[in-house]
């Protein structure tokens, strides 16, 4: 039992920031736009086709996909966002139409991906060597350890670009009142759309490392990414990117530790439990504060 | 109440593809046998795949003259219908095959959904239908007069064979895990069943949810269980995971099956495929002593000439629905008439007679199919070999598979 204990809490760590950066992005565009992203893990699997593709057909190994994808994956979002959000500005109510219209993104992001790559799971044959390491009793596998490294280092670069840089401040001010930083004399359209492009990107590079935690992947496997953003975004509190990487890591734990006590078909009613508790007890998330009105 | 469909939603692939036979086939009534295939909609591309083996069938049998009754042979036309992979629209379209387009007999649709819709309308109608993709043993047991599947294995069944594999092999000890939903918990229930009719101690049983990506808890329980074997059931997205956080977490069992292990799209994850067992029914490796229609590689052929465009190369889909017209073909010979009863009692005279492209045939009065097995494969160094039946083995099998730590 001790075993399968100290498995659950390094694997609930190092899957748990996997699931922080998956609800990062998410939160990110919510907090700054109030646009409910239904279709974040369509995004998200876009970016484990995009490293396939790399790799498969360029021979580039998802490391080095990780800064294409980004770079590619922010242009795309700059563009989608001039596309799709100004519209949003002009319905009664944004927040509902952007979640049907991201909804309608979600399923035509899932059929181009079929009818792009078909309908059977894909994977990069691509491992490390070694492809685990012995931590003690353990052996934990080196892409999960890589895809921690990377999502602690992007952390820490969201971090100092949201607290120490002019933009990032920005950012966090549009989040907190978007109506006084355009008195200011803030280009909101231009904020907003850097805010979508960024949280995009962030989607493609989580795809990449998914492509190499989660090593095999569908056209229809958004939906599953999807989810886990949302309960992740919901325990840090809505629009609060440091409060979704606290939330990822304690839903990665939560998770796993149910496994080591509870069947595994429980897990993820534990998952469910954890959103739909914060709701009723805290519904300001973990770091969240009060829903503005 | 039958649905009016757009004119060209009806397809009607006649005999007149083929211009040989006798002449008294061609001035004979057709056997029209009617079936619905879905268009659009999560069956789409399965179905299609089983209609182009139904068409290599027709083709096939009408290039012999057609199926003789009474001493005069038969063409046979397939009437088609789109179903939309929808289980509502199903019996409406299989009564209009019934009664608008007067078919003899009918081909069930793909899968277990859209048959079970399927068989009330044509028990109703005494009609008889013939599955050939649909798994579910809840159909054999609403007392069905005129079904039979003629190469589906029920889906208790499914998971036996990789079980009398491993007891050939000396298995002991076996854990079993599946995703909890209908095809994965059934297979693994008759798994289960038949590792302890064999003597085996099933030292796990556990099911996970849909959506779960992390298995290192589970493959640590299962290696805790002390098992020999690990059998975790899922689709194929999961089983690809699961085989790599196997070689991630350095957990070496003596066996590892997968039902999808020897898939094209498995093998692509490249060593974390190396040694693992599964099953399938169409493999270049198997190859059956067919008794009834053409063989393995004579149905590729057909297929490669008839499809010179299709998206997709023939999968077992294919050779079900082709097995399944070879049944049919021996079932109306027996039976000398299109009556439903008929048919049926012929059906059953048969079984266990026929070997198809798909394995021998054997069928209870309930209809449902107890032969038809999946071969196991092992993934060697070279490519899949097939380990069991013995009637179809190509290679022995590499028994304890080496620990990942000896793999090159």
């Amino acid at each position: 039992m001790e075993l399968l204990i100290l498995n659950g809490i390094v694997n609930g760590l190092i899957v748990g920031s996997v699931y922080a950066l998956i609800g990062v992005s998410l939160t990110l565009l919510y907090g700054v736009l109030r646009v409910v992203n239904f279709a974040h893990g369509e995004f998200v699997i876009a970016g484990s086709f995009f490293a396939y593709v790399l790799f498969t057909g360029l021979g580039v190994p998802p490391l080095l996909a990780l800064p294409v994808a980004a770079i590619a994956f922010f242009a795309a979002g700059w563009g989608l966002y001039y596309v799709l959000i100004p519209r949003l500005s002009r319905s009664d109510d944004p927040e509902l139409m952007s979640f049907l219209m991201f909804y309608g993104v979600s399923i035509t992001a899932a059929a181009l991906m079929l009818l792009l790559f078909e309908a059977d799971s894909h994977s990069i044959d691509y491992s490390f060597t070694p492809i685990s390491l012995q931590v003690g009793p353990i052996y934990v596998s080196t892409a999960r350890l890589v895809a921690l490294a990377i999502t602690v280092a992007i952390s820490a670069a969201l971090a100092v670009f949201l607290f120490r840089t002019l933009p990032g401040k920005a950012l966090r001010a549009a989040i907190m009142n978007p109506e006084a930083i355009q008195i200011v004399g803030v280009d909101i359209v231009r904020l907003s759309a850097f805010a979508f492009a960024l949280a995009t990107a962030l989607a493609g590079i989580t795809g990449v490392l998914v492509a190499l935690v989660f090593p095999a992947f569908n056209a229809f496997s958004g939906t599953e990414y999807t989810i886990i953003a949302f309960i992740v975004v919901v325990l840090g509190g809505l629009g609060n990117p440091v409060g979704a990487l606290l939330a990822g890591v304690v839903f990665g734990l939560a998770e796993q530790m149910a496994t080591v006590f509870l069947p595994q078909a429980l897990a993820q009613i534990v998952g469910f439990a954890i959103l739909v508790g914060t709701i009723f007890l805290r519904p300001s998330g973990l770091l969240g504060t009060s829903a503005r009105k | 109440m039958a649905i009016k469909l757009p004119r060209r939603a009806l397809i009607v692939t006649a005999g007149s593809a083929i211009a040989a036979g006798g002449a008294r086939a061609q001035d004979a009534k057709p056997i029209r046998i009617g079936m619905t295939v879905s268009s659009t909609g999560a069956f789409a591309l399965a179905a299609q795949s089983g209609l182009r083996g139904a068409e290599i069938w027709v083709d096939d049998v009408n290039s012999r003259g057609g199926i003789p009754i009474g001493g005069v042979r038969r063409k046979v036309e397939l009437v088609k219908l789109d179903d939309r992979s929808d289980k509502t629209t199903v019996p409406k379209v299989y009564e209009t095959l019934i009664k608008d387009e007067k078919v003899d007999l009918l081909f069930g649709p793909f899968g277990s959904t859209l048959t079970a819709a399927a068989v009330n309308t044509t028990e109703t109608n005494n009609k008889f239908m013939v599955i050939w993709s649909a798994s579910a043993d809840s159909i054999y047991q609403q007392g069905y007069k005129y079904v039979v599947s003629a190469t589906q294995q029920a889906g208790t069944l499914l998971g036996r064979p990789g079980v009398k594999a491993f007891a050939k092999l000396g298995v002991k000890k076996i854990a079993f895990a599946y995703l909890d939903e209908p095809f994965p918990a059934a297979l693994t229930n008759g798994a289960i069943e038949e590792a302890k009719s064999l003597g085996m101690e099933v030292t796990m049983n556990e099911k996970f949810a849909k959506g779960t990506k992390d298995f290192n808890i589970l493959i640590q329980k299962a290696k805790a269980s002390g098992a020999d074997v690990f059998m975790p059931t899922a689709y194929e997205g999961d089983q690809m995971i699961i085989a790599r956080q196997l070689r991630e977490t350095n957990a070496d069992f003596k066996g590892v099956y997968f039902v999808y292990a020897s898939q094209p799209q498995f093998l692509a994850i490249g060593k974390d495929a190396q040694y693992l067992f599964s099953q399938t029914l169409l493999n270049d490796k198997i190859n059956w002593k067919v008794t009834s229609g053409l063989n393995r590689a004579q149905v590729m052929e057909r297929y490669a000439k008839l499809f010179p465009n299709a998206q997709y190369a023939a999968d077992f889909q294919t050779a079900l629905a082709y097995g399944a017209g070879a049944v049919v073909e021996q079932i109306i010979t027996e039976a000398q008439s299109l009556d439903a009863a008929k048919l049926k009692d012929a059906a059953v005279k048969l079984s266990d007679k026929i070997v198809t492209i798909t394995g021998p045939y054997q069928i209870d009065a309930t209809g449902k199919q107890f032969k038809n097995e999946f071969a196991v494969l092992q993934n060697m160094p070279g490519g899949p070999e097939v380990i069991y039946p013995p009637e179809v083995v190509t290679a022995k099998a590499v028994y304890p598979v080496p620990p990942f730590k000896d793999r090159k």
